[in-house]
C-alpha cells in the first residue's frame, strides 16, 4: 500500500442514494477500507441517512432528499460533501483495524446427505473428497460483505483449487445453513431459497434471526472458519446464537 | 376494535408499510409497498401515519369482511373494488357498515390497490416496521400472504345514523395523484442514468428508443421487459454490488429488468440507471402485456419532482386535519 489514502469516486445512485467507489476488483485491503468507511458513515450522525450499504469495493449510502433539500446546492451534492470528511482514512496504522474483526467458527457436517455435491466437486477438482474438505476447513475467509439474502455472507479466501462452476440447473430448494460452492466464490445459505450452488454440506448453526439486534450471526468483516462435525451431533445440536 | 376476515385471498395480498431502512446491509430486501405513492396517499386520507400498514392487493384483489363500521381509503389501481353492488370510489376516505362485504371484480386499470384502515392494522412490528418480508417469512402477517380464513385486528370506526353500505367522507381533492397514476396506453418512465455500468453507447442509445412489453413473470421483485432485446457485444458480469428499487438492470439476454420493493439487495448484472423515485409507482402499476418506454431525466429534476411529492403530501395530510 503505497498511499495512505485510496483514491475514490463518488455519484448519484438514483435520486436517493450515492455510491463511493474506492475499487474495481476483489481485494481484501480495498474491502476492509470500505468497510471502514460504511462505519464512518454511521458514525457521522448526518441526517437524513437511511442505509449504508458496504459491497466488495464500494459502499452505497440511501439518504433522504428531505434532509439535504433547502441548501445551496442540489440534496446528494450537498450529501457527498458532507461525507467526505468521514471517508478519510484515520491516523492510526492500517494495521489496527484487523485486530477489531471477531472470529466466527462455523460448524459444517461434510458429505453425505447434506452435502450432495461434495463428490462432484472433488472430481471436478481432481482431489478426494476428504482433501476438498480439508482445504474448505483450513482456510479463514473473511466475510467481504452481507447481501443477496438476509445474513448471506459473500466469503473471501476460497482455495482457488476448490473453485467449481454452479450447477446447470439449480435447485428449487436448497435447506437452509447449506455450505455451498460456485465458481471462485463460497458461503452459506441462511435460508430454504432456490440455488444453484455445488452443496459440500451443511451447518446447523442459524444465521438469521430478525428477532435480534442485529439480526444476522455473522457481520461484515467477521474472520470465519469452518470445522467439519460429524452427523451424529448435528441430529442433537443446538447450536445457540452466542456460542 | 373491530376484525377483518378474509373470505378470498385474491391473487397476492400482502401487508405492506414503509421500506425497511438499516436493513439492506444485512442482506435484507427493504420491501415494502411497491406503490408507495398510492400507499401513503390512502394513509393520509383517513388519518393515519406512513408507516402504518395498508393491505396491498394485486390484479385480483381479495374478499374482505368488516365486522364493525370501519373508514377506509382505497388508492392505486382500479381493481373494480364494491360492496354488494356499490363500486367504492378510489382516491378519498369512505365509511363501509358493519358487515360490509368489499370484495374486487376484473381489473380495470393498473396493478397494485392499497387499502387503508383509520388506525392501521394490528400485527407486530419487525425490524421496526409492519411490511411482509416474504423470503425472510417474517412480517405483516407471519411473513406471508393473506389466506381464506385469516382474522386480522382493526379500529373500528362508528358512525350512528348512516345506514347505507359505503358512504363517502368528506375528503380534500386527490385528483392530481390519480391522473398521474392512470397510466396511459405507453407511459414514459424517467431513468437517471449511470455512467460506465458495463453498458455500451448503442445499448444505451437502444434503451430510450425501444417500446417494451411487461412479462408475465414480474412481480415484487422486479418488472421482467420482453420485446426486441438490446443487442451489442458480449456483456460481462460486474463484481457484485449494492443496488436499489428502481435499478435497471440489463443480463446477458438483453432483456432489461426494473428492480422493485423485494429486489435483492446486491446484483452482478451491468446497470444502465435507476427510475426516478416518482416513477417507480408508475412502474409498480404496470400489468403484464401493458407497453412501457424510458427517458433519461437528470438527478436533479427526479430530486426536485420527489420533493414537490412530499409537499403535496404534507398538504393533504394538514387538509385531512382541518
Amino acid at each position: 500500500m503505497a498511499s495512505n489514502r485510496l483514491t475514490f469516486h463518488c455519484r448519484p445512485v438514483g435520486d436517493r442514494a450515492v455510491l463511493f467507489t474506492l475499487g474495481d476488483r476483489i481485494d481484501a485491503d480495498v474491502n476492509a477500507r470500505a468497510l471502514e468507511c460504511a462505519r464512518a458513515v454511521l458514525r457521522s450522525g448526518l441526517p437524513g441517512i437511511v442505509d449504508v450499504v458496504p459491497a466488495y469495493a464500494s459502499l452505497l449510502v440511501h439518504f433522504e432528499p428531505r434532509a439535504w433539500a433547502d441548501r445551496r446546492r442540489a440534496p446528494h451534492v450537498e450529501l457527498i460533501a458532507a461525507l467526505e470528511p468521514h471517508l478519510l482514512p484515520p491516523a492510526p496504522a492500517r494495521s489496527n483495524r484487523r485486530d477489531v474483526a471477531r472470529d466466527r467458527v462455523i460448524p459444517v457436517v461434510y458429505g453425505g446427505s447434506h452435502g450432495p455435491d461434495l463428490e462432484r466437486v472433488a472430481r471436478h477438482c481432481g482431489m478426494t473428497p476428504d482433501e476438498v474438505v480439508r482445504r474448505h476447513s483450513a482456510a479463514v475467509y473473511r466475510v467481504a460483505f452481507l447481501g443477496f439474502a438476509p445474513g448471506f455472507p459473500y466469503l473471501l479466501g476460497l482455495d482457488p483449487a476448490l473453485a467449481t462452476p454452479r450447477r446447470p440447473t439449480p435447485r428449487t430448494r436448497v435447506e437452509p445453513g447449506a455450505v455451498g460452492i460456485a465458481g471462485a466464490q463460497t458461503g452459506v445459505y441462511p435460508l430454504a431459497t432456490p440455488g444453484g450452488w455445488q452443496l459440500i454440506g451443511r451447518t446447523p448453526r442459524r444465521l438469521f434471526d430478525p428477532t435480534r439486534d442485529p439480526p444476522t450471526w455473522l457481520e461484515a468483516g467477521d474472520r470465519v472458519c469452518f470445522v467439519p462435525i460429524d452427523g451424529v451431533r448435528f441430529a442433537n445440536a443446538e447450536v445457540a446464537w452466542d456460542d | 376494535m373491530g376484525r377483518l376476515t378474509v373470505l378470498a385471498p385474491g391473487q397476492w395480498t400482502t401487508m405492506q408499510a414503509l421500506a425497511r431502512c438499516g436493513v439492506a446491509r444485512f442482506g435484507i430486501t427493504p420491501g415494502g409497498a411497491a406503490d408507495v405513492l398510492s400507499h401513503r396517499v390512502a394513509n393520509a386520507l383517513v388519518g393515519n401515519a406512513d408507516d402504518a400498514a395498508t393491505i396491498e392487493c394485486t390484479l385480483v384483489g381479495p374478499k374482505l369482511r368488516f365486522d364493525g363500521d370501519v373508514e377506509i381509503a382505497l388508492c392505486g389501481a382500479d381493481l373494480g373494488a364494491r360492496v354488494a353492488n356499490v363500486d367504492v370510489p378510489r382516491w378519498r376516505a369512505v365509511w363501509l357498515r358493519r358487515g360490509a362485504v368489499l370484495e374486487f371484480g376484473m381489473p380495470i386499470r393498473g396493478a397494485r390497490a392499497y387499502l387503508a384502515i383509520a388506525g392501521g392494522i394490528d400485527v407486530p412490528a419487525v425490524l421496526g416496521n409492519r411490511s411482509t418480508d416474504r423470503v425472510g417469512r417474517f412480517g405483516g402477517l407471519e411473513g406471508r400472504e393473506l389466506r381464506a380464513g385469516d382474522v386480522l385486528d382493526v379500529d373500528s370506526t362508528p358512525f350512528p345514523g348512516v345506514r347505507d353500505d359505503v358512504t363517502m367522507i368528506a375528503s380534500p381533492r386527490v385528483a392530481a395523484w390519480a391522473r398521474e397514476l392512470d397510466l396511459v396506453s405507453t407511459p414514459v418512465l424517467r431513468v437517471v442514468p449511470r455512467a460506465h455500468e458495463g453498458v455500451d453507447a448503442g445499448r444505451v442509445a437502444a434503451f430510450v428508443s425501444t417500446e417494451f412489453v411487461v412479462d408475465a413473470r414480474s412481480d415484487r421483485m422486479g418488472l421482467r421487459l420482453a420485446g426486441p432485446p438490446l443487442a451489442g457485444p458480449r456483456l460481462d458480469e460486474q463484481v457484485s454490488s449494492p443496488v436499489v428499487t428502481g435499478t435497471v438492470q440489463l443480463p446477458p439476454d438483453g432483456h432489461p429488468i426494473v428492480l422493485l420493493a423485494d429486489h435483492q439487495t446486491t446484483g452482478g448484472y451491468p446497470v444502465l440507471g435507476e427510475l426516478a423515485s416518482v416513477d417507480v409507482p408508475r412502474a409498480a402499476q404496470l400489468r403484464p402485456k401493458d407497453r412501457v418506454r424510458f427517458a433519461w431525466i437528470s438527478v436533479e429534476e427526479a430530486q426536485s419532482r420527489w420533493l414537490r411529492f412530499e409537499t403535496d403530501l404534507a398538504l393533504l395530510r394538514a387538509a385531512v386535519r382541518a
